[in-house]
């Protein structure tokens, strides 16, 4: 009898480490495959910045209407495909899609979304289609990818969701630290400044002439390797917890959506009612006004830099160096957030983004302010979406 | 005060809706890019930007805490 019950604890003793080590590996297959979404052009702190400058300068080679404004649009485009079409994993479809084929054959699928379309824009011949598919795709792809793995490490791991989500998420806000520089490296070798000036009304932008730009498609090709081989190692890491079912979710049609999206669905108001809220309107535009800035810039700091420091290295280090800065801001708010209400703490990141945005211009003539400055900047736009994030669970979330 | 796992609470439907300023704001810097850059530069639109970050301070202080 004594032994029958030694024997069962120590089952259950292995059973659990055994989950704690599927948990940690589902984990660090989450931070892998947050990696690879970054580097398309949506979301939040991405690669696109750095990388968008040489996609302008290949195809104004073949198109001399093709500029930097034509490449802008690649970012609003992937994060209306994102937040629109297959939403900011937060609505119903995401949750659906998950529960339906399971986080590996949706992370599969994201992996291979990211795969194919880096592959396939290393041999689109026109910048608009480029545009099109690269924006379209890579937002795709993001919506698939974005909380997959985070789900299953709930699972694993439900008493830790903010540490676990935030170890997740460390990955997105980190690499472009390193593809940015990655990508920097594979299309400009020898660091040639851009000299190509090209005037858009009153602004002269720098584009890199044809020696550089030439090794855009090579550059598409070894990123398309590097997304797929990254997928290969990080999906089979994606697993389930044993004991799902103590963890609430059920063979039932309500199962489809994630633990969290049936308790909101309970006890918290309904649509209409969130609507109707004062607090709803003022943080949909809020969000929208405070978050602008952020977005700009992150598209555009290396254009804008690239007119003063000529050093192309150099610029793809702020940005990367700002993309940790990032990554940093986008674990610790939320700790902050532990301690000082949200009105206190966006007054102070508004404050803050409000100065750095109108002395942004001043600092560019020297790269160590400037450097400052952007990841200021980046700093500040992680506060946008923490802290609205937050905001929006407390007073809509569950109580 | 916000619990320290409050990462959790981001699944709600409220979120996946305000989380759509983010979409109007991508658009409101093509709009910024495409006509304020050539017309006036760069510093002229971070001024713009500077100022959408004061309306957003301004909102916050308005924002009534519950629904």
């Amino acid at each position: 009898m004594e032994e029958g019950r030694d024997e069962a604890k120590r089952e259950l003793l292995a059973r659990r480490r055994q989950d704690k080590v599927k948990g940690a590996l589902t984990v660090f297959a989450g931070f892998l495959m947050n990696m690879v979404r970054a580097p398309q052009a949506a979301g939040s702190v991405n690669a696109w910045g750095t990388i968008s400058v040489y996609v302008a300068s290949y195809y104004h080679h073949f198109d001399s209407n093709v500029d930097l404004g034509t490449m802008f649009v690649v970012y609003p485009v992937s994060a209306f495909f994102e937040g629109v079409g297959f939403s900011n994993a937060h609505t119903v479809m995401g949750v659906i899609m998950y529960h339906a084929v399971g986080s590996r054959v949706t992370g599969a699928a994201a992996g291979l979304t990211y795969a194919l379309t880096f592959l396939a824009c290393a041999y689109i011949p026109n910048a608009y289609l480029f545009a099109g598919v690269y924006g379209v795709m890579t937002g795709v792809a993001t919506g698939l990818s974005t909380f997959t793995p985070v789900w299953p490490a709930w699972e694993f791991f439900p008493k830790n969701q903010g540490l676990v989500a935030g170890l997740i998420v460390f990955g997105y806000g980190l690499s472009p630290a390193l593809f940015g520089i990655g990508f920097t490296y594979l299309i400009n070798p020898t660091n040639k400044p851009a000299t190509l000036e090209v005037s858009r009304g009153a602004t002269h932008d720098r584009l890199f002439t044809y020696d550089v730009a030439q090794h855009l498609p090579y550059a598409l090709r070894v990123m398309s390797l590097v997304f797929a081989v990254l997928y290969i190692v990080s999906v089979p890491l994606l697993f389930k917890a044993s004991n799902k079912k103590k963890l609430g979710v059920q063979d039932s049609i309500s199962s489809l959506m994630s633990q969290n999206v049936r308790r909101n669905v309970r006890e918290c108001p309904d649509m209409a009612t969130v609507l109707r809220s004062q607090a709803f309107w003022v943080l949909l535009l809020g969000l929208f006004v405070g978050s602008s800035y952020g977005i700009y810039i992150i598209n555009a700091y290396k254009n804008f830099g690239m007119l003063h420091i000529h050093n192309d290295r150099t610029l793809s280090l702020i940005g990367s160096i700002a993309s940790v800065a990032n990554a940093f801001g986008r674990m610790l708010l939320p700790i902050i957030l532990d301690y000082v209400s949200f009105k206190v703490s966006y007054c102070v990141n508004s404050v803050a983004q409000i100065v750095v945005a109108a002395t942004l211009a001043l600092t560019v003539t020297n790269q160590y302010w400037y450097c400052l400055w952007i990841s200021l900047s980046f700093v500040l736009f992680a506060g946008n979406f923490t802290g609205f994030a937050i905001e929006a669970g407390r007073i809509f979330g569950p109580k | 005060m916000v619990p320290s796992n409050a990462y959790d609470r981001m699944g709600s439907y409220a979120f996946s809706y305000i989380g759509q300023g983010f979409t109007l704001a991508a658009g409101l810097s093509i709009l910024l890019d495409s006509w304020v850059v050539p017309v006036w530069g760069y510093s002229v639109c971070f001024y713009v930007l500077s100022g959408c970050s004061a309306v957003a301070l301004a909102l916050t202080l308005v924002l009534k805490e519950s629904w």
